[in-house]
């Protein structure tokens, strides 16, 4: 599915990185306020850049469903004076690869000089994305007929992408299985321990055609990065992450709200198909010669759709890649090298941003894909989304 | 959440979705439908999705379509819907054009030959929580 409309290449390309990351610890229940958390992270990834608050004059981050705190409180915890730049999106999982997007607008423009990113949410002790009742213009068409939660809306269209491309369960489970072994690499994940065919089949439903493997594990934590300039990167602690390549779209008709996908035309291909073609040609590589895609996947299929609507298999071809091996630890696909938002935790995709900086900055550890140069990261599962390829700087 | 409804399926209706309504109150399913290009969508809108036209007209539903996608609940991820597992919500292609979600009623969830995409359905008015809503059920011959 090309754009009807080519995009000419974006000025800000090549001029940013990404220059430090930061975690909280992910638990279960942090018992900590949203705001601690949020300014944990942003300041160890502030420190990690080898940076100080003082340096930041910019930050940006996400919300949904008000389960997080808003840029100005983070602010005010780190003390900006002043903050020149602050941005609030209401977008959820799409909003990480853009937020970076717009960050580094914002720097190339001159509007800012370093933003700090953030995810913050008790989204396991607190309000449950994943079932609860997601608002919005259209929920008169979806709550009365039992239709409410996130988990059912992407069900829905996982059943139609396996009517569509013939993909079976044995191909979602192969997504599990497969981020579940990097998971093991990973200190941070929440879930570590291996799982078999066996163990994903015996799992519980959540919602047909998901089991409890299918579906990402709600936290509590936060997770930010850093970004600024490719002059500043140049003398800071870390290589230099290079924003190489963006893109967001909404394709026609995205829907009234986040569960509206009546005006979809083909639920089994998602945002990722519209923006691939902007993606890699400013990019300037083909998806075949990336080294690591970190695609975002709240639930398996989702990243069964990221992997075909990037080009990095056939259609229909995602879940055979990932039968092959070829995107576990050693593989030569490698995908979702922190065990993704199935098994590190679900931190809306800004730790999918994260673990691609941190594999091109060689700071992975026994995971760390060897020489890797590239990667692409994508932020969403459904009608919009936005994506980024990285460089090794 | 202190902004939504304690009855979760109780309809929240604006000003653009009040005719629909109506007719589900008169057990009659309505579709939007274009009266410029002829464009039938869910849900309704202020104007046309396709041709921003704003004469949009609601006309009643030949009431068949077919089974584009579903989700099959064995357990209630929201206390308002207990009482309902297990139970299918499907999606489900009018012959209009337009789409829909609903409840598949009057399938055995167990049984996997039951569900076939894009099989036949028609709508079903049923009860759901004292209020009348729309359902829909296999077309059989």
């Amino acid at each position: 599915m090309p754009r009807s409309r080519p995009r000419r290449r974006p000025a800000f390309l090549g001029q940013t990185a990404i220059v430090g990351v930061g975690y909280t610890p992910l638990s279960k229940r942090s018992g900590r306020s949203v705001l601690a958390l949020a300014t944990d992270a942003c300041r160890a990834a502030v420190t990690d850049a080898g940076l100080t608050p003082a340096d930041v004059d910019g930050i940006a981050s996400f919300r949904f469903m008000e389960d997080s705190v808003p840029t100005s409180a983070v602010a005010t915890t780190l003390g900006l004076d002043p903050a020149n730049y602050l941005l609030d999106s209401a977008l959820g999982g799409q909003a990480p690869c853009y937020l970076v997007m717009h960050a580094a607008m914002a720097i190339h423009a001159g509007l800012a000089d370093t933003v700090v990113i953030y995810r913050a949410l008790n989204g396991r002790s607190g309000a449950r994305v994943g079932t609860n009742r997601v608002p919005g213009p259209a929920t008169d068409f979806r709550y009365p007929v039992g239709f409410s939660a996130y988990a059912q809306f992407i069900a829905m269209w996982a059943r139609r992408y396996m009517i569509e491309t013939g993909a079976t369960h044995d191909d979602l489970a192969a997504v599990a299985i497969a981020q579940r072994e990097w998971a093991t690499l990973n200190e941070r994940a929440m879930l570590r321990a291996p799982i078999t065919l066996d163990d994903y089949y015996a799992a519980p439903w959540v919602a047909d055609p998901f089991r409890v493997p299918d579906c990402t594990i709600e936290i509590d934590g936060a997770c930010a990065v850093v970004v600024t300039s490719l002059e500043r990167a140049r003398d800071l602690r870390h290589r230099p992450v290079v924003i190489e390549s963006t893109a967001y779209v909404a394709g026609r008709g995205p829907g009234l709200d986040m569960g509206d996908a009546l005006l979809w035309p083909d639920m089994s291909r998602n945002y990722t198909s519209l923006l691939a073609d902007d993606l890699w040609g400013a990019a300037g590589i083909a998806p075949d010669e990336v080294d690591i895609a970190e695609i975002y996947d709240c639930f398996t299929t989702s990243a069964l759709l990221g992997i075909e609507g990037l080009g990095l298999a056939p259609r229909g071809g995602a879940g055979a890649l990932v039968r092959s091996g070829a995107t576990r630890p050693g593989g030569t696909r490698p995908i979702n090298t922190n065990g993704g938002l199935l098994s590190e935790g679900y931190l809306h995709g800004m730790n999918t941003v994260a673990e691609a900086v941190l594999q091109l900055q060689g700071r992975c550890g026994e995971r760390n894909v060897v020489d890797a140069e590239t990667c692409v990261v994508t932020s969403g599962a459904l009608t919009d989304g936005s994506a980024l390829v990285l460089a090794r700087g | 959440m202190a902004d939504l409804p304690r009855d979760a399926t109780a309809p929240v209706i604006d000003a653009d979705a009040v005719t629909f309504w109506d007719g589900i109150a008169a057990r009659r399913l309505l579709v939007p439908t274009c009266m410029g290009c002829g464009t039938a969508f869910y849900p309704p809108l202020p104007c046309c999705p396709q041709c921003q036209s704003e004469l949009i007209e609601h006309v009643e539903a030949a009431g068949t379509g077919r089974l584009y996608s579903w989700v099959v609940m064995r357990r209630a991820l929201d206390p308002a819907y207990v009482e309902r597992v297990p139970y299918v919500v499907a999606a489900i292609a009018l012959e209009e054009g337009a789409r829909l979600f609903g409840e598949l009623i009057n399938v055995d969830v167990d049984d996997h030959e039951a569900l076939r995409a894009d099989m036949a359905v028609r709508v079903i008015f049923v009860e759901r929580d004292g209020r009348p809503i729309w359902a829909f059920e296999p077309v059989t011959s």
